[in-house]
């Protein structure tokens, strides 16, 4: 399962690519105002197979330019960078996706299909979903389960009835979107990431929209990064022992040098034998809450860790929100707080969303509404700072909302109260209700 | 004699809500920047709630988690404990370890508690109570929902007890070792039916009392099958993973 040979191979590749890369650290000065989104949605329709469903999605795919996923029925939108500080530049970055939004639901609309703005899909079985036929879906997954830890319970579930999440492929059945920004050196995209760590279990406090498995309520706010912890979990014993993380989520501690960046993503298994792209591969597999990639001569910081939201408008919203927080701890030299109070922080907000307790920066144990508005304070003081205030305000304002009415799981939970298990009629009514779930009129869609 | 024998079993607290539910007790000690053990953990429980309480020795605390139905919740749970722990002792200028086995010479204070000053304490010789005040454990509980369910998953776990110790073990098995110099066999034994338990409760001594079986596995009055071989660690997912082996196991009987 492990070609030992192609590992030492790639290791040596992903040695020498980084070593180029560090050689040529000057060219990544730039002025960090380029910022984009990748957004994955689902497509849904009850009467039709599972390949009927992969080969719609395909024709979608190809129709609007998008990119599949792993999952087959997935579609990714990415948006083109946009400088968000340049004159009318956030509103161009919001019309932009918007654009791509719209060719996206008027392809669907002529395949009937439902598209679903969910962090989860509850559609499929968590074991052996539907997955797209390109070897590194089926090889990265494969590798995964092979090696799980057999001791590490894969069953899920705070209300009674559990769901098995134990299959890597799991992952197909979960949708995020991921804000882009370009930083303005490694060193500073670097201390982008630190601080998107920091920030990010604030962010998924109030945005939690990916509760239900297999039309049942696991009782998460938001199980999407934690189902994919589990069923990616093949650490042995020993490892555990010594108190390594996985390479998904949060890392062991805060990165103090950009070659410790670098090492940690060398410790783990490339999986791909390709070592021509052997750094991109260790990127690509890197799924921590925020991580730094490179793109021509841009570095740039990717935070992952936010599920799919219900409208574009709401991921606009919380980019906006995230822009203007970095923005913020950049100007104001944000101290970061212990890397234990991100981790609880990051479990409590996956589990109770806004009904939990955070950490807040002064190191006190609040009601999440408490420092999630903290935070989110900062973000309007930064987004005032950047100039995006005046154009993103009626995008933000839904979400700073949302810490009086909850989350967009509270909304969904809320209709579907008391059942926590769904049939698939039932569930898509509820998720229709949610806004989360729409099959767009071809018409109304243009 | 049966009446004896209902009066034993009505001590255990089955509650079918939490079966199969895990709940954790964690041991930690106080111990200065140099992680040396000091004895002030009665301080450091004045700042902290009632998730915390004491153990014998006054350089120990020990942390419990709810029973959890979700190893998230478990994880979520251990995490935030150690964080108020460290807060709490970070305020008394100390802070908290999660240490197997302490020096030995380590302060032998007791904490300030009548059942161990004039109960407990007498009963031990100098070697006993250092060995009882330098280690430190965590224990693993899972919920069962009858007698007879309990005995079914207290033998599961206790034929896997070796495997067990040596999957919670950073002391090279000096825990264990300085454990049995203060309980003497501690071997669990595998348990016929709920009449043989009570016949060797009785012989045993705890029959009035299940707290006094010092047995690696044991069930406990709270109707849950606990599991006392595993170490200390400072990785929450080690100690999840402790719970998951325990739960999987537990579920081949249940």
């Amino acid at each position: 399962m492990i070609n030992t040979q192609e590992e030492r191979l790639m290791a040596k590749s992903y040695k020498q690519s980084v070593a180029r890369l560090l050689q040529r650290r000057e060219e990544f000065s730039q002025p960090g105002r380029q910022v984009g989104i990748e957004s994955e949605v689902c497509l849904y329709h009850p009467d039709a197979t599972e390949h009927e469903l992969l080969a719609i999605r395909n024709a979608v795919v190809s129709e609007v330019g998008a990119a599949a996923e792993l999952g087959g029925a997935q579609i990714e939108l990415v948006t083109n960078p946009c400088d968000v500080m340049a004159a009318s530049g956030f509103q161009a970055f919001a019309e932009s996706y918007q654009h791509r939004w719209n060719r996206l639901k008027v392809a669907a609309s002529r395949y009937g299909v439902y598209v679903m703005r969910c962090g989860t899909n509850p559609f499929q079985p968590c074991i052996n979903p539907l997955r797209t036929n390109q070897e590194k879906y089926q090889r990265v997954p494969d590798f995964q389960n092979h090696f799980r830890n057999p001791f590490m319970e894969t069953k899920v579930g705070l209300l009674g009835t559990q769901v098995d999440v134990g299959d890597a492929s799991v992952i197909s059945l979960m949708q995020s979107f991921q804000v882009n920004v370009e930083a303005k050196s490694i060193e500073h995209g670097l201390q982008m990431v630190n601080h998107s760590l920091m920030l990010s279990p604030y962010l998924l406090g109030i945005s939690g929209n990916a509760g239900w498995l297999e039309c049942t309520n696991t009782g998460y706010q938001d199980i999407r990064t934690h189902a994919w912890e589990i069923s990616h979990d093949t650490r042995t014993l020993g490892e555990i022992k010594q108190g390594l993380c996985l390479r998904i989520g949060l890392p062991e501690s805060y990165f103090a040098t950009v070659k410790s960046y670098f090492a940690r993503m060398a410790r783990y298994p490339f999986i791909m034998f390709n070592p021509d792209k052997a750094l991109d591969i260790a990127i690509g597999l890197n799924w921590l809450d925020a991580r730094l990639k490179f793109i021509g001569s841009s570095a740039v910081v990717e935070l992952r860790s936010i599920s799919t939201q219900p409208s574009i408008a709401d991921e606009i919203g919380i980019a906006a929100l995230y822009l203007g927080w970095l923005h913020y701890a950049n100007c104001v030299q944000m101290q970061l707080m212990p890397i234990e109070h991100v981790r609880e922080n990051r479990y409590a907000a996956m589990l109770y969303g806004l009904k939990g307790k955070l950490w807040n920066a002064c190191g006190k144990l609040v009601d999440a509404t408490e420092a999630v508005n903290q935070e989110l304070s900062n973000a309007v003081t930064g987004m005032k700072c950047l100039g995006i205030y005046d154009d993103a305000v009626s995008f933000v304002n839904p979400i700073t909302e949302r810490l009086c009415i909850g989350t967009p799981s509270d909304r969904l939970n809320n209709i579907a109260k008391p059942c926590i298990v769904l049939s698939n009629s039932e569930m898509l009514s509820a998720l229709e209700e949610a806004c989360m779930v729409s099959c767009y009129n071809e018409l109304a869609a243009a | 004699m049966q009446q004896d024998y209902g009066t034993f079993l009505k001590r255990f607290a089955f509650d079918t809500d939490k079966r199969g539910c895990v709940g954790v007790e964690s041991e930690l000690f106080v111990v200065n920047y140099d992680g040396f053990p000091v004895p002030v953990a009665d301080r450091v429980l004045g700042k902290l709630g009632g998730n915390f309480t004491y153990e014998l020795s006054r350089c120990q605390i020990e942390h419990r988690s709810s029973p959890c139905s979700d190893m998230l919740e478990l994880k979520h749970q251990q995490i935030s404990n150690v964080n108020l722990a460290v807060i709490a002792a970070s305020k008394e200028g100390v802070t908290v370890k999660a240490l197997e086995v302490a020096p030995e010479n380590m302060p032998l204070d007791i904490y300030p508690d009548n059942r161990y000053i004039k109960c407990v304490v007498p009963k031990l010789s100098n070697e006993q109570l250092s060995a009882a005040c330098r280690v430190a454990g965590t224990h693993v509980h899972i919920g069962t929902a009858s007698m007879d369910e309990a005995i079914r998953v207290y033998n599961r776990l206790a034929a896997a007890w070796r495997q067990l110790a040596e999957m919670g073990d950073h002391s090279g098995g000096e825990r264990l070792k300085l454990y049995r110099q203060v309980a003497g066999e501690c071997e669990p034994p595998h348990i016929e039916d709920a009449n043989h338990f009570f016949e060797m409760a009785s012989a045993q001594g705890f029959v009035q009392n299940p707290r006094n079986c010092w047995w690696f596995v044991r069930i406990s009055r709270y109707g849950t099958v606990e599991t006392r071989v595993f170490g200390t660690s400072p990785h929450a997912d080690e100690i999840v993973l402790w719970a998951s082996a325990i739960r999987s196991m537990a579920q081949e009987v249940m």
